[in-house]
């Protein structure tokens, strides 16, 4: 699986980036979000993971930027948040998340958390 | 006179209030008595004789006294009982107190004349009356007088007092005789009205009345005696009592214009200035004494008070502009100021609002800032531990598990910070969803059951078998099952937890209940306060932000729902939890 992962913690990145290149997948790494948006265009990506706290543009509005990216409507896009406040989680549902997993993340699940949303394998 | 009297009224010795020894006739006997007089009456005596000889016209100056006493200016010539207080003079005198009054005119008793009493009452300082002096004037020879006017062979002239007493006649039997039988009926026209002709049986009767005494001059004509000669006489008596009246008119007007019109005139002058004008600086003259001259000084004084008053309403006037003007400022001055409360007060508003949004917008950055360096910690320890970046030693790995529990207990901290931050904030909100309580509760279960095996204690679950819906927020239900659960672990050192729920007609209720070491009653009511931990004193401090109970308590709250607790020290506590469950239609 090709996995982007958008976030600004250069620690976090490497985390996130340690769980999944373990698990046997690969990271496209984007540290702010334009960069998210035009990896998000061209590398085309089987999911998406995340930031919403972001320096520029916040998680919100990359979301929905990819959503109204012709060919990105239905990617997965896996929001990792903190639950900053009240309406947090709804408002990045709305915003086009397909779901979130709260942080910190917890690295004996996280694999897990996001398998869910790995693009079906088509049977050569 | 009148003033001959006052002066004689000045003399000490007449006015001595002592008469003991003055003679009296009380008791008095023509043929008995005799004149004894004393040393201080018989100067007297000469006093009021004195008095008398010096005034042609007074005939006689007497003093009557309340004693009864009587002293005269000259011995009676019959020492008759004569009691001068019964006598009209001195009653007339002793009724106005303070006044020289005239007695009516009546006949002299020696002549044919006619007298007038002038006379005084003496008064004390307190004012009573002691006694009347007297002075009788003589009207000497009327009779004569009068019968030198010519007014025919026949005619009689009458001189009539103001009372009607025919005072002076040629004809001796009208002498001192009522006018009333004479006049019979017509005789209050006389009496009443100044002049006129009266038309009696056999005869005429005109009268003129005297402008100074009020005695009427009274011409008596017979028809008899009305021939061509008397007609004239009349017409002659007539031409002169109005030729005598025009001279009178004429002299009256001279008299006014020169008493009254004349000192009026600058008067006039000014009051018409004043009036034309406006101009109040006036003075008059003072002029002349009497009442003219207090209607001049009347008039000043008015001018000068108009003249003040202006002056009083100029200067109200003026003060009343000035107030006018403050008035003006100061609501102007007031206008600034609201205007400027308002000014500040929307300031104030927009700091206030600004202050809120920045208050979220630290609140969601902490929340933020603080995990994000936990994450990593949290978060790299753990694959550590798990030994995916390779093998670890057992000392290892027992120190990195420390690692990861204070890690794990710091991001509590930092999340029960940020719930009540948030709860005081108003900036909590949960959602309203379907939350099945048994999977909730089973949830929490299986997270702490690893700790409360840790501590050897037994979880036991007692849940109600019917499946129950609360209208909630899972996160935040499971939330405070866990606060609960983790309290009972915390603070029970052997023994079991029992979780276990009972369904009722409105609501379930949830019992976390412990065999640990209890709440002392007064501690309970303190224990939902923020920060508040219970000082165990024998046991450790135990590990937590005493902030848990305080959210749990505030996330019931907000699901309508209810906590109660029952405690014995040593025995255990019971926390109570109520939520409403939604009710489904047939179940």
């Amino acid at each position: 699986m090709r996995i982007l992962v958008i976030e600004d913690n250069e620690q976090n990145m490497y985390l996130m980036h340690f769980l999944i290149q373990s698990s046997g997948h690969e990271v496209i790494e984007a540290g702010e979000g334009i960069v998210g948006i035009e990896k998000a265009k061209s590398d085309k990506p089987d999911i998406i993971l995340l930031d919403i706290q972001l320096p520029g543009m916040d998680g919100y509005e990359i979301a929905k930027r990819i959503r109204a990216t012709s060919g990105l409507e239905s990617i997965p896009i896996i929001a990792v948040t903190s639950y900053a406040m009240a309406g947090d989680r709804e408002k990045i549902l709305a915003a086009g998340a397909t779901d979130y997993i709260e942080k910190p993340i917890n690295p004996a699940t996280f694999i897990d958390q996001i398998a869910i949303y790995f693009p079906k394998q088509e049977v050569p | 006179m009148k003033s001959d009297v006052s002066e004689l009224l000045m003399h000490k010795k007449i006015l001595d209030k002592d008469d003991a020894g003055f003679t009296n006739f009380l008791n008095a006997s023509e043929d008995t008595f005799v004149y004894r007089i004393g040393e201080r009456e018989s100067e007297i005596i000469a006093d009021l004789n004195a008095f008398r000889i010096t005034h042609a016209h007074v005939n006689s100056v007497y003093m009557g006294r309340e004693s009864g006493a009587f002293v005269r200016s000259h011995p009676r010539a019959r020492p008759t009982t004569y009691d001068p207080r019964t006598r009209p003079w001195y009653i007339l005198g002793k009724e106005n107190p303070g006044q020289i009054v005239l007695t009516e005119p009546y006949r002299s008793v020696t002549s044919p004349d006619v007298n007038i009493g002038v006379v005084k009452a003496m008064t004390d300082e307190k004012g009573d009356v002691y006694g009347v002096l007297g002075a009788d004037i003589t009207l000497v020879n009327l009779t004569d007088y009068i019968a030198g006017f010519d007014i025919g062979r026949n005619g009689e002239i009458l001189l009539i007092s103001e009372k009607g007493i025919i005072l002076a006649s040629n004809n001796q039997s009208l002498l001192f005789t009522d006018s009333k039988q004479l006049l019979q009926n017509q005789n209050d026209l006389l009496l009443s009205t100044p002049e006129g002709i009266l038309i009696l049986p056999d005869e005429y009767l005109i009268y003129y009345t005297s402008p100074l005494l009020g005695w009427k001059y009274a011409a008596l004509i017979p028809f008899s005696a009305i021939d061509k000669e008397i007609q004239d006489s009349i017409i002659t008596i007539i031409i002169f009592v109005f030729l005598s009246l025009i001279l009178l008119s004429v002299i009256t007007l001279l008299i006014l214009d020169y008493t009254v019109i004349r000192p009026l005139t600058p008067l006039t002058t000014i009051a018409k200035t004043i009036t034309e004008m406006g101009n109040l600086n006036q003075r008059l003259p003072p002029g002349p004494e009497g009442e003219v001259g207090d209607l001049t000084r009347a008039f000043t004084t008015m001018i000068e008070t108009i003249h003040k008053q202006e002056e009083i309403e100029k200067q109200a006037m003026e003060e009343l502009a000035l107030y006018r003007d403050n008035l003006e400022k100061m609501v102007l001055d007031r206008t600034l100021q609201l205007e400027k409360v308002n000014t500040d007060l929307q300031e104030a508003k927009e700091r206030a609002e600004a202050a809120d949004r920045l208050k979220s917008a630290f609140l969601a950055t902490m929340s933020h800032e603080l995990r994000t360096p936990l994450n990593s910690i949290i978060g790299f320890t753990g694959i550590i531990i798990q030994g995916l970046a390779g093998p670890l030693t057992g000392e290892q790995q027992k120190q990195l598990g420390m690692v990861q529990h204070s890690a794990r207990h710091l991001l509590a901290l930092i999340n029960d910070v940020l719930d009540i931050s948030k709860i005081e904030a108003g900036e909590l909100t949960i959602t309203r969803e379907p939350v099945d309580i048994h999977e909730s509760m089973k949830s929490v279960v299986h997270t702490i059951l690893p700790q409360a095996q840790n501590k050897g204690l037994e979880v036991v679950c007692n849940f109600s078998p019917e499946k129950v819906e609360i209208l909630g927020d899972q996160r935040r239900i499971e939330q405070v099952i866990m606060n609960l659960m983790s309290n009972a672990i915390k603070f029970t050192e052997q023994g079991a937890i029992t979780l276990s729920s009972a369904i009722n007609t409105n609501n379930i209720t949830i019992t976390v209940k412990d065999t640990g070491i209890g709440i002392a009653p007064d501690d309970i009511n303190t224990l939902f306060k923020p920060f508040h931990q219970i000082d165990t004193g024998t046991t450790r401090k135990h590990e937590g932000t005493g902030l848990g109970l305080s959210i749990s308590k505030k996330l019931i709250e907000y699901h309508k729902g209810t906590i109660q607790i029952k405690s014995e020290i040593g025995k255990g506590s019971e926390f109570i939890v109520t939520f409403p469950k939604i009710k489904h239609e047939g179940g």
